[in-house]
Parts: structure tokens; sequence; C-alpha cells
């Protein structure tokens, strides 16, 4: 992708140049590895990269720039979070100027071997999964669009771990979970690659009250995973980066996953959808429906 | 350690039946915390309360629990008592074990050992407690009343008469109501636009009333002694400045064919116009459905006759803000839609009509000018049937007695006889119900000396036959059944609560009840209050009501509105949330929950890393801050505590409530 790399080097310079940005926020390669990078104007832009391993959520690096004038490489994950950030107001929208690339799927490291070859020519099968359900892989409200623009395929509906964890009895699923949990050494990555954690004191550092136990248990670790998740009800964008560096291996998104649907089913609720979607559970219509309310 | 004294009541036997006032005693008095603990039959008595008075100096306490009833009854007495023993009163709780424990169970031992747990729970709740100081805020010396019906004047009146300027928003054209509408009042007979307008000049010449006529009620912000409301000025097309009254727009106004809704379609108005003769103010407005002008872009005959300039196509709705102490509603009542009930056949036989469209029938100022006309022909009708109870006392449609209908229908019956004196009037009803002043020698003097003829039962079914209304019924006195031919019939509908009430409810933050009808704080002690401070009722917008309720409601709640304002400032609860400023991220959750708008976006400047940092954090505006919870449950990263509730005292009490489990588990 020599072109879309010198594209995206000679905007970021122009955004320099032109003083319209801060800090720019975007992947720089090195060691065979494609990891997250702050520029300054000072910065040198040529290891500036975008492939299929830009994984990383740029966006949760907006928080601590808020106040700045930041310009990064938004994909749809980006976009989705940006969306969920300006509406809990901790991005000024007006202060970011999203870089568009034509997203060519990420891969998934895990189905990745030792020195594969070509990963531009890597299929759907070694896709992350949440790039099947993607809904369009050109950056939307772009405002500066580096690179050829692609096609997006028809989203693949549901996700088929959920659907393998659903279809197992309660006792399976509880087994299922407690062995999932038993792998859990609470490093918090799943906390710090989230996005939309943001909070300056998370729940689990508070110890007056303490909520939950700290010690590495199977049913401490339920705990803290499930209550993340319902901090993330009706925010979470989806981006699986907390299952991506798990380095246990624990599908942590599973639960943000049903929560996402339960939201879309009862609300009609994509968070992050578009840049006026505001908050679920902080807004009130109506017609909102009450039928779980017992 | 705290030095908390634990002091339990008895309730004479209403507690101590149930539960055993020693062994309560004896097991407060081993709590961690607990220098002192006693019984005593009343605590609330003066003994009693002198007994925690001198317990609290002999044994230097700093926190009391009183182990009695609902904190509802008696929290402002020991709080009282607290302070006089120089205990924060924020340091005194209420353990309820009569409402919660005696009155609800039947095994004293049962009911003992609950007793004991909430005793324990509330001392770990004292000890944890924060010494708090009541917030002072200033009061807004000025007063709204919503809704100018006899209840809403009657109320401004009496507001103004107490030297505190008011606001009275009417959403017509006129203030004046149902009553301007009326003919005559039982059980006096006298004529009630005479005893009406006076009261509407009164409030029109008064200098501390000002009338918002033609305007709703948007908004409303803050909270009792301090409201922001928004007010939208509806465009009455006519500027209220050059214009004099003199009428000659509406006399101009071709379309002249509109059902008025102040004669409730017996009369027409134009599209241009004042709902009656005396409209207080004397203003004609314009409506913009009806109007020709803004139907088709052609006309503009009242523009043209205007002498005076007055008529301004051009005009836009306004919104004004007010700041007001003390809001009164005023904003009566409806009848029921009956149309949709079959049995009356009610808009599609023209001689069924309501008590209303009688009133305006028989009105000397309506559009018949007072006589009693049948609709469908013009003709005097010489038999009239008057149902009663029509969707009210009925459980397909309204459950409750609409109260007023058995005398205005008795008076109908009168008022029939006296225009018509040939006419006879039926009365079908299920009792009558006249328990008010002269009321039961009223409706026997239509029974009586006027003729009226009672049946009780009720109706079953109305239709039309050879220019007659054939009323079906049964008379389950005699019990058989009655047929009438009538010329006319009159239904008693039930009354509902104005159209919009709910939506006011809303705006207000005021419940309603299952009829949408407002709530009052307390059925019996607390009438004319309601739950949100500083929002007062009266008339019907509570309950049905008729003219000497409505404005002896209307006095009541001027009444607790002057008292309110007459205070320079108002002691609020401390129980208010309080941010903590390091670790809030600013995602305004509590800004968009907060029914009230006391979260307000703010700053801090903080050194973080050795680095200065200024975050946006959330503010309480504790001069707003109801204490309802919602921003400390909402706030995703916990940085909101309520002062009085906080998550130490919350905890503290569910560990005290935990030790039971604990005792129970190590017995094992």
């Amino acid at each position: 992708m020599a072109t879309i790399r010198e594209e995206l080097q000679a905007a970021v310079k122009k955004l320099f140049d032109d003083d319209k940005i801060d800090y720019f926020v975007g992947y720089a390669e090195d060691y065979g590895h494609t990891f997250p990078a702050i520029l300054t104007k000072d910065s040198d832009p040529s290891r500036l990269t975008f492939d299929r391993k830009s994984y990383d959520n740029l966006a949760n690096f907006l928080p601590e720039l808020r106040g700045s004038r930041v310009g990064l490489i938004c994909k749809q994950c980006e976009v989705r979070t940006l969306n969920v950030l300006a509406a809990e107001e901790q991005v000024e929208r007006d202060k970011l100027v999203v870089v568009g690339v034509p997203c060519p799927a990420m891969l998934d490291p895990r189905k990745l071997t030792e020195g594969a070859a070509d990963l531009d020519s890597l299929d759907e099968s070694y896709w992350q999964e949440k790039c099947r359900r993607c809904l369009e892989r050109n950056t939307p409200l772009a405002d500066v669009f580096v690179g050829e623009r692609v096609s997006t395929p028809t989203p693949a509906e549901g996700w088929p771990l959920l659907e393998e964890v659903e279809k197992m009895s309660a006792e399976e699923r509880l087994a299922w979970w407690r062995r999932q949990m038993s792998l859990c050494i609470r490093c918090y990555a799943c906390r710090l690659a989230c996005p939309l954690c943001y909070c300056h004191q998370c729940f689990v550092e508070d110890n007056k009250p303490q909520w939950i136990d700290k010690s590495v248990a199977p049913e401490n670790n339920l705990h803290y995973h499930i209550i993340r998740a319902v901090h993330l009800a009706g925010r979470c964008i989806e981006c699986q980066e907390c299952s991506r560096v798990c380095p246990v291996g624990i599908p942590v998104d599973v639960l943000n996953n049903v929560l996402s649907r339960d939201f879309a089913e009862r609300f009609g609720y994509v968070s992050g959808e578009t840049a006026e979607t505001q908050p679920a559970l902080t807004r009130y219509e109506r017609d909102d429906k009450e039928d779980f309310i017992l | 350690m705290a030095r908390v004294g634990v002091f339990i009541c008895w309730c004479g036997a209403n507690i101590a039946s149930t539960v055993d006032m020693e062994k309560v005693t004896e097991a407060a008095a081993k709590l961690p915390h607990v220098v002192y603990a006693t019984n005593y039959k009343y605590m609330c008595s003066d003994p009693g309360q002198k007994t925690i008075l001198d317990a609290a100096l002999e044994h230097k306490l700093d926190g009391i629990v009183v182990a009695a009833c609902s904190p509802r009854m008696h929290e402002p007495t020991f709080r009282a008592v607290a302070a006089e023993a120089g205990i924060n009163p924020y340091r005194m709780q209420m353990a309820n074990i009569r409402e919660q424990c005696s009155w609800v169970h039947g095994d004293v031992d049962e009911a003992t050992a609950k007793a004991v747990d909430a005793v324990r729970m509330m001392v770990a709740r004292v000890a944890q407690s924060l010494a708090l100081e009541p917030i002072k805020v200033p009061v807004t010396k000025r007063a709204l009343v919503i809704g100018g019906g006899i209840a809403g004047i009657q109320a401004a009146l009496d507001v103004a008469d107490g030297g505190v300027e008011t606001i009275l928003v009417e959403r017509t054209p006129s203030i004046g109501g149902k009553m301007a509408g009326l003919d005559e009042t039982f059980p006096t007979l006298d004529c009630s636009q005479c005893i009406l307008t006076p009261k509407m000049v009164d409030a029109s010449r008064s200098e501390l009333i000002k009338l918002y006529t033609y305007c709703e009620v948007e908004k409303v912000d803050g909270a009792v002694g301090n409201f922001k409301v928004t007010i939208r000025k509806k465009a009455k097309y006519v500027n209220t400045e050059l214009c004099n009254g003199c009428g000659d727009c509406w006399h101009k106004c071709p379309y002249k064919k509109i059902p008025s809704e102040f004669d409730f379609g017996v009369g027409n108005r134009t599209a241009i116009y004042v709902p009656f003769p005396q409209a207080v103010p004397n203003i004609p407005v314009i409506d913009r459905e009806t109007c020709v002008f803004f139907k088709t872009g052609k006309c503009r005959a009242c523009e043209k006759f205007c002498l005076r300039g007055a008529i301004d196509f051009e005009q836009e709705d306004e919104f004004e803000e007010v700041e007001v102490g003390a809001i009164i509603v005023a904003t009566g009542y409806d009848l029921l839609d009956h149309t949709q009930m079959g049995e009356f056949r009610y808009g599609a036989i023209p001689d069924v009509i309501t008590g209303l469209q009688f009133e305006r029938m028989s009105s000397a100022s309506g559009p018949t000018e007072g006589k009693i006309l049948r609709p469908s022909n013009g003709e005097e009708p010489k038999v009239v049937v008057f149902v009663h109870c029509v969707g009210s006392r009925d459980e397909n449609y309204k459950e409750y007695c609409s109260k007023i209908c058995c005398m205005y229908s008795a008076k109908h019956a009168v008022i029939l006889k006296h225009r018509i004196h040939d006419a006879q009037a039926y009365l079908f009803y299920i009792d009558v119900r006249a328990g008010g002043k002269g009321y039961e020698e009223f409706w026997k003097r239509a029974c009586v000396e006027e003729g009226a003829e009672y049946l009780r039962g009720r109706v079953s079914r109305v239709y039309d036959e050879g220019g007659k209304v054939i009323v079906e019924g049964q008379d389950t006195l005699s019990g058989e059944q009655v047929e009438v031919a009538a010329d006319l019939v009159v239904l008693a509908t039930a009354v509902v609560p104005a159209k919009g009430s709910e939506e006011l409810a809303r705006i207000l933050g005021i419940s309603t009840d299952k009829d949408g009808f407002f709530n009052e704080a307390h059925p019996k002690l607390r009438p004319v209050d309601t739950a949100t401070g500083g929002i007062f009722l009266a008339g019907c917008c509570q309950a049905p009501k008729d003219i000497p309720e409505s404005v002896a409601q209307g006095s009541a709640a001027a009444s607790k509105t002057l008292g309110l304002l007459s205070k320079e400032d108002i002691t609020r609860e401390p129980t208010v949330a309080v941010v903590d400023p390091l670790i809030c991220t600013g995602c305004w959750n509590c800004v968009n929950v907060c029914p009230f708008g006391a979260p307000e976006k703010s700053e801090i400047t903080i050194t973080v890393d050795g680095k200065k940092v200024t975050r946006a954090v959330s503010n309480i505006n504790e001069a707003k801050c109801e204490g309802c919870g919602l921003c400390v449950a909402t706030c995703p990263g916990n940085c909101i505590d309520q002062r009085g509730f906080s998550d130490d005292q919350v905890y503290a009490e569910i560990g005290g409530y935990l030790e039971r489990v604990r005792a129970a588990k190590n017995s094992d």
C-alpha cells in the first residue's frame, strides 16, 4: 500500500504546515508491527502508515487530548467511537480533523501465522469478526480522505460466538464462562484498550465502598467483566478491541454484543451510528418501551 | 467511635404489643457506638422528648436513633430535639419499627428480631452521618397562576391582596373560564356572570395582577421559591396596545359560521373574535386555523375596517421567561368526550345536548338570548329528559362521581320550568347527591315545587322517532320499564381534567391520579399542596368541584402561596448531591437526567503528574438540587454522592443488617 502511505504522510504534513492541528494520531510501523503513534509538528511523519494490522481504536487517545486540535485516522470503528465520545462531550468535534481511509478490513492476529506472505491478499477467513459486519468501509464524514475508495460487502448478521454461547444450556453456559473467567488475570488490558472506558477513577479501584473483590478468582473476575459490560451498555460500538488485546484470549466482547443487540431490538438504537445519536441511557422519550419493567 | 443514644418508643400498644421493648433495648445497648439505650411509652410526648434531651446531655451523645414510627410522622419532632441537645439534626435517624414492623407482623419474636435489625442498621448509619447545615435560598416574591377560571381568578386576587405580584396565565382569549358561560347558579339561582364579572374586572384592574391571556406555560425550571417559567404568548394578530375593542373587526369578518368554543357549538363566532361580550381583556384574537386570509391569502377585511390599524398579520408566537416563587395550578375541567358512548347517540341526534350546552342556551347573554330551543328545529321543548351520571359512576368510563351534576341537573329542571311554564322535566338518576349548604333543600324544591319528575334508574337507549327523542330506561323503584318521548335530552356528562393537563403535569413535575386529576400531597391534611414544593392546586384540576369549593380552594392556595412568599428566604434540605471534581469526567449524564437543572457545567484546574490540567467537570447548584438522587445513580464514574444518603451511610446500613446474617452463619 505504498500509495496510501504516501498520501497519508503528505496529508498529515499539510495539516501541520497549515497549522490545523496540534497532534496527529495515526499508526506507525516498526519491527514488522503496526502500532499507534501520536505525532506533533516536529515529529517525523515518514513512519506513518495504514495497513491491515492497524488494529488499535485510535479514538482511545482522544479524551486525554481533550482541548487540543487533533487530527486522526478514522476507520468506521473510530467514527462510531467519535460519535459516542462527542455525544458524551468527551471530544469537541470541531477541534478534530478526521482523516478518512478506505478500510481493507483488519486481520485477526490470532489467525495469522508467523511470517504470513502477502497480507493484502488474505481472504475473509482471516478477517476480524467485526469487519464482516462493517456498514461502511470508506470513512463517513471525513474531513480529508486518502487512498482509493473501496466497496463495502453486504454486512454479516449476528455474532457467531454469541450465537454459539446462547445455544448452550444455562449450566453449560455458566461452566463455559467459569472456564473463561478462570483464565482472566485482571491485567485490565480490556479496560485500557476500550475507547469508551475513560473514567478518571474506575470502580475497580474504589475502596470506599469497595464494589468488587480485587483478588483474581473466577467469581470476582466475572463480577468485574459484568459490571464493565453494563457500564458500556448502550455505548459499546463493538470494535472488539477488548477481546483482541486480551493476553489470555477471553472473548470479553460477547457480553457487550448481547447488550448491543438488546438495545437494537428494544430501542432501535445503534450506539454511535450517526453524529446526532444521543446516549441511550440518558435520553428519555415518552414512547420508550417499558415492557421489560416488571 | 461515635456516641449514639437509642430511644425506643412503645407508641402505646402500637409497637409494644408486638415488639419486646426490653429485648430491643438490651440488644441496642450492646451495639458498637451505643452508649445509652432506653424505652418509653410515647417518645414523641413532652416527657419522651425530655428523656432524649436529658440523656443527650448526660451521656454527651453525638448521635441519636429513635426507633418509633415512620420518619414521615415525627422526623421533624426529633430533629428539633437533637438540635436542642446541641446535636446536628442530621445525626438523628429514625428506625421505623411501627409501619414497617409492628403493624405488619404478628409474631413477637420475629418482630422483635426485625426491630433489632432496624435499630442496628440505623446506629451504623448514624455513626457514618455527617453534620449537615440547611441551605438557605432567597425567595422570588412573585406568584404564577395557571388558568383563569373562577379558582384561578380568586387565587390571583387573594395573592395580589396580600401584596404579591401575580401572573395569571390563561390559554383562551379571556379569563372567566367555564363559570363565565353558566346561567344561574345553584342553589341560590343568582346569575353566574353577574357575580363573576366583577371579579374579572378586579383582576384586570389590579396593579399587582398581570394578565397573560391567550398564553400557555411552555416550560418550568427551578424549584420552590425560584421557578423560571417560560410562557408562550400565542400570536393574537392584534396589537393589544392599539386595539380598543370597538368590535368593528369581528362585525366585518365575513367568516361567521365557526362553532364557538365558548358556546360549546351552540352558537357561532367569527374568525376574529372575543369569546363573549364581557371578555377580559376585551381584545379580539384571530384564529389562524379558520381565518380566510391565513388559508387563502385574501380577505384582510378586519384590517381594512380597523380604524386604529391594530391588526397585525405578521405577529408570531413570542416567549417570555418569568421568575416566580410559587405556582398555583387552576386548569379546570372539560366534559368527557362521550360521542363514543353509543347509548346516548350524542352527536348523532341534534336534540341530545350536554349540560354545558344547556347552560349556554339558557344564559341570557348566550347565543339564543336565554331561550331554550331544540337544536333540530328551533322550537321550544315541552318534554325534557335530564340524564345523570353520563360516564360518571360507570366502571366502563369513569368510576368517580362528578359531584356537580346532581345539582346542576336539578337547577336545569328549575330553570326549564321558569322559562317554559308548561314544560315537564324528567330526571334519570342513580342517587341524588346533595351534600352542600342548601343543596338538599334545592333539589327538593325542584321535585316538589317545580314538578320535576325524578326516575331512579339508568337510561338504556336513546333513539329518534317521529321528530321525538325516545329515552328508554328503568325505574328501579317501581320496577317498571319507562319510555319518555322527549323533545330535548340533556346529558350530565362526566367531568374530566382539562385537555392538556397531562402535558402540564409533566412540565410542572407533579403527578396525576388514574383519571388524570392532579394529585394533592395528602388527601386529607394537605389538599391544596402538591408533592412538589411551591406548587399548589385550586379548583377542578384536582377533582370535580362546584363554584364555592373552587373559590375556597383558590383562596386556600393563595394563602399557602402568601405563607411561602412572606419569607425572605426558604430553608432547603441539605440532602443534596455533591460532585467529586477530581474524578468527574464531564460526561454530563447528570446534566441530561436532572429534572431540576441542578448540575451545571464548570471547570477545575488541577495538577496531574506535575502538569496543570483544566478539566470540564459537573458542579451541583445546591439551590436547585431537590435531592432526588437521579444523578447519583446515573453517574458512570460514581463521582456523585448525596449528602445524608452517602455511599458510606447506605453501606454501613446494609452492613448493619448483614450482621444478623453473619451471626446466623456463625451459630450454624
